[in-house]
């Protein structure tokens, strides 16, 4: 039975299935939360569960991290180091776009004093 | 055996996020979320990629979760007086 | 009990057609196959040995890919003084804090602050011999400065040591980029030695850790005065609400 679960194939659907459900998670919070700070948090879940689905397809058995240690010489037999080097600095930009939105949500709150986005209503609808 | 491990988790985490939607508190929802980054990091582990899980080690478990915390602070409505 | 008010039919009816979309699109995605692919990253780790990184992740983002990492660090750059401009009067000058520090946390986070300062910078330092780097080590260093603003709420940092660091390490990053192109034709080229035989050295990589140690000083910079703006009172509030 270990077998069927460490083949590539099992791998990926179990990756791919995983990871579109967090997104739609996260999705479905996005449009229905009525907190600011909820819709901010199920917007971060969408990111994060991105980061999986790229990484966790480029993934094969039996390759190692590109990283050359003592008992290593030759870069032969690992994973490709692209898409972790375009996740890598994603997630610092994440953070600090995440910073900036929750400055506008709190400054919109000390000139308003509104929590609720069903009440913010200032340009109409 | 890797492919038992990453099922586990992924359930663990979708478990975690659905907590974190339908939770009626706010910093209970934020703890939650740092449930997810937390999940992900062993997730980027068992996918051979070091330099991934470390970062988001660093920022899901010790930023993200503090600016969020603050900006809570700075928009709660409390009752004075 | 309205049903309407407990279960809205808006929410229902889009729950159903956002999941049957979501069924639609990774049925599209379980055919695809990903071992057909071919990718640029094999040629990089044959190229790899000639720039005697023991990391090929640092190798890649510092220097195959070195022109994104300038695009990146212009992002954080501008997201830095967007929340700068946004908070920036929130408290004056001259005023202190409600609340009081406490004598045996602040004590405690300044003995901390030390050792933790130190192991971002070796993360910066090592980053071609192991896991780690500029971006990892920066946000070390400034979860090290929001221990300080959690146990002393009165603290203020020194801004022109924070933005003469941050200024002339990103300076000096495009300083970097120019002079490989005047020495050696190729923007971003390696001018510094780099032998073959000294890969899993500390001085080894050529122009590498050089690149990593700005942007690490960049990233640290940049994200301890995020931290600080989002730490300060405000204490108009109770004001308005009298």
């Amino acid at each position: 039975m270990f077998d069927f679960f460490n083949s590539i194939q099992t791998i990926h659907w179990i990756v791919i299935v995983g990871s579109m459900t967090l997104f739609f998670i996260g999705f479905y919070g996005l449009t229905t939360q009525k907190n600011l700070i909820k819709v901010l948090v199920s917007f971060s879940i969408i990111e994060s569960s991105l980061f999986i689905f790229f990484i966790g397809l480029h993934y094969k058995t039996g390759l190692v991290a590109p990283i050359v240690d003592s008992g290593l010489k030759t870069f032969t037999n690992m994973v490709d180091p692209v898409p972790q080097a375009m996740i890598l600095t994603t997630i610092v930009i994440g953070l600090a776009i995440l910073a900036l939105g929750l400055s506008f949500g709190i400054e919109y709150f000390k000139l308003t004093g509104k929590n609720d986005i069903s009440t913010m209503d200032e340009l109409g609808g | 055996m890797i492919g038992l491990i990453i099922l586990f988790t992924f359930l663990a985490m979708i478990a975690v996020a659905i907590g974190a939607i339908i939770s009626k508190d706010i910093t209970q929802s934020v703890m939650l979320f740092m449930g997810v980054g937390l999940g992900s990091v062993v997730l980027f582990f068992l996918f051979q990629a070091p330099d991934v899980a470390l970062t988001e080690a660093v920022i899901g478990t010790g930023l993200s979760t503090a600016v969020f915390l603050l900006g809570i602070r700075h928009t709660s409505q409390e009752e004075v007086g | 009990m309205n049903l309407k008010k407990v279960l809205p039919l808006k929410d229902i009816v889009f729950s159903l057609l956002s999941s049957a979309l979501l069924l639609t699109l990774t049925g599209i995605l379980l055919q695809v196959k990903p071992d057909k692919f071919k990718s640029v990253g094999e040629i990089f780790l044959k190229l790899n040995i000639q720039t005697a990184t023991a990391n090929a992740v640092t190798s890649v983002v510092a220097f195959f890919r070195g022109i994104d990492t300038v695009g990146e660090v212009t992002v954080l750059f501008l997201a830095t003084s967007g929340v700068v401009l946004m908070l920036s009067e929130t408290q004056r000058d001259s005023e202190k804090n409600i609340a009081q520090e406490s004598f045996i946390l602040s004590i405690g986070s300044r003995l901390l602050l030390s050792v933790i300062v130190l192991f971002g910078v070796y993360i910066i330092i090592h980053g071609h011999l192991s896991p780690g780097g500029g971006f990892q080590g920066g946000v070390v260093i400034a979860t090290a400065f929001l221990l300080l603003f959690l146990a002393n709420p009165n603290l203020k940092l020194r801004h022109n040591i924070l933005t003469l660091g941050e200024s002339l390490s990103g300076v000096t990053y495009i300083l970097v980029v120019l002079v490989g192109l005047f020495k050696m034709n190729i923007l971003l080229g390696n001018f510094l030695p780099h032998p073959t035989n000294e890969i899993g050295e500390l001085v080894s990589g050529g122009i590498v850790p050089v690149i990593y140690i700005l942007v690490g000083i960049k990233v640290g910079s940049e994200m301890s005065v995020i931290v600080e703006y989002f730490s300060k009172e405000d204490y108009h509030k109770e004001v308005r609400d009298v």
